[in-house]
């Protein structure tokens, strides 16, 4: 007798092997915590060598007292966990039409885990920032090959900086981060989108104004209003990102697959930026809707896993899911065409073959 | 036989330049392309391999599925970061990607793999 196959542990796929960007497979989207080895993998630059090397966090700018804080100095402060989703603000970015540069995420530059760390918060008020202060620009260790290309900065304002759930985290999922996920020290900014989750961080800059540099004036924005779908848009147009759009994905079924008649099972994830899930439902045809139950746990900024099992008959479905969070935000059919293929969220359709 | 003999026979210099034929582009392997492979012995994956990919892999290019137009403002961004693209080769460049990985390209099907190094800790 033969026993089952080991699991091969080959969850990601590789869209770039340098730098390293993978994305989920869609099975991984059946359970709340995203394990370490399914989670998805985004750099814009090599990950730097060695970063805990004389590592050190700078705060500077409008402070009573600068810092050049070391790992163990932060281990510790007080520590403090916030499950919260990362998802690239270009998850999705793959399925727009027409295309759109960049990399092709479909699904799966998402995933929800356990951050621990220092409170940002608290080590802005052992620096002391001034009654001036009302943004933080922000940098890791990961520097581009070329000296002409800009560096990854990026700046959130100081409320956000300030928020209690707000991270400088030191550990995913309770094992200290991995090299290529920001060791020794991450941002963690639940709620908004990835961009903002500095890696390898090793400069808080705190300013009356905001960020500089083109990964934050050019890069990372969004229209408003939206225009059509492939038409240029106005720089004046173009604002920085924050929050992540509701919304919802089956984990649990694939595209193009293959069911047996009878009792089928779908289970998934729904999250929203600022959000709490309201509600989750399911099609399978494509049009009408009905409820799905929601697992009891539930968080600020986590997945909230749902389920749904339904009866299926030979012949075509077209299933998917739609979320609708506590604000009443919902998942829209057609996602909003935006230059860089940002803040993909819409219903998400499969085609399934109900075959005995 | 005659033909060439009256062509060989007038005054060379008021003849017309025989019309070029442009060479046929070389033809495409198309599951090399979907396999996210650059064409072999094509100029431009020279330029390609040795200049783009002094920063990121050629998946950042094969995975696009881009018009002419899309690639030319990509490269103008990508020689502001310090590619050493001419401009000359700018819409060269921007012809080829854009001929190879149109989005008529169906996108590539990958085989799920394990974490890279460095993605545990």
């Amino acid at each position: 007798m033969r026993t089952l196959r080991a699991d091969t542990g080959n969850h990601l796929i590789e869209l770039s092997p340098r730098p390293t960007n993978y994305e989920s497979v869609r099975a991984t989207f059946t359970e709340r915590i995203t394990p370490l080895e399914k989670f998805f993998l985004r750099n814009h630059f090599d990950a730097p060598v060695d970063p805990h090397v004389n590592w050190k966090l700078s705060v500077t700018g409008l402070v009573g007292k600068p810092l050049a804080l070391t790992l163990p100095e932060l281990q510790k402060m007080k520590q403090v966990t916030v499950e919260a989703v990362l998802q690239c603000a270009g998850n999705g970015r793959g399925l727009f039409t027409p295309r759109v540069p960049g990399v092709q995420w479909k699904r799966g530059a998402m995933g929800n885990a356990e951050w621990t760390g220092v409170r940002l918060a608290d080590v802005l008020k052992a620096a002391g920032v001034t009654k001036e202060a009302k943004h933080l620009q922000l940098r890791g260790a990961d520097k581009p090959v070329m000296g002409q290309t800009p560096p990854f900065i990026r700046g959130i304002p100081l409320d956000k900086a300030m928020h209690p759930d707000t991270l400088i985290a030191l550990q995913m999922n309770g094992k200290p981060l991995s090299p290529l996920h920001g060791f020794p020290a991450r941002l963690v900014v639940p709620g908004w989108v990835g961009d903002d989750w500095i890696k390898w961080l090793t400069e808080i800059d705190v300013r009356a104004t905001e960020a500089q540099g083109f990964f934050y004036d050019i890069g990372y924005r969004f229209p408003a209003p939206p225009g059509k779908p492939g038409e240029a848009v106005q720089p004046a147009n173009m604002k920085v990102m924050t929050k992540v759009s509701v919304k919802s994905l089956i984990g649990s079924i694939s595209g193009g697959s293959r069911v047996a008649p009878g009792e089928l099972e779908l289970v998934g994830v729904a999250f929203s930026g600022e959000a709490r899930i309201a509600k989750v439902e399911v099609t399978l045809d494509g049009s009408t809707w009905q409820p799905a139950e929601l697992d009891p746990h539930d968080s600020d900024y986590g997945f909230r896993v749902f389920r749904k099992k339904v009866q299926v008959t030979p012949g075509t479905l077209t299933i998917g899911s739609r979320a609708t969070d506590s604000t009443g935000a919902t998942q829209p059919k057609d996602p909003v065409w935006n230059p860089s293929g940002y803040l993909h969220n819409a219903v998400d359709l499969v085609t399934v073959e109900v075959k005995p | 036989m005659l033909v060439v003999l009256v062509a060989c026979g007038g005054k060379r210099e008021d003849k017309p330049p025989p019309p070029v034929t442009p060479e046929p582009p070389p033809a495409i392997d198309r599951a090399a392309l979907l396999a996210g492979k650059l064409p072999e012995g094509a100029p431009e994956s020279e330029v390609i391999n040795t200049q783009c990919r002094i920063c990121h892999a050629v998946e950042y290019l094969t995975q696009q599925r881009l018009t002419e137009a899309a690639w030319t403002k990509t490269l103008l961004k990508m020689k502001t970061f310090g590619a050493a693209i001419g401009e000359a080769d700018v819409p060269r460049l921007a012809a080829f990607a854009a001929r190879y990985w149109s989005s008529e390209l169906p996108d590539r099907e990958y085989s799920p793999v394990p974490p890279p190094a460095g993605a545990l800790p």
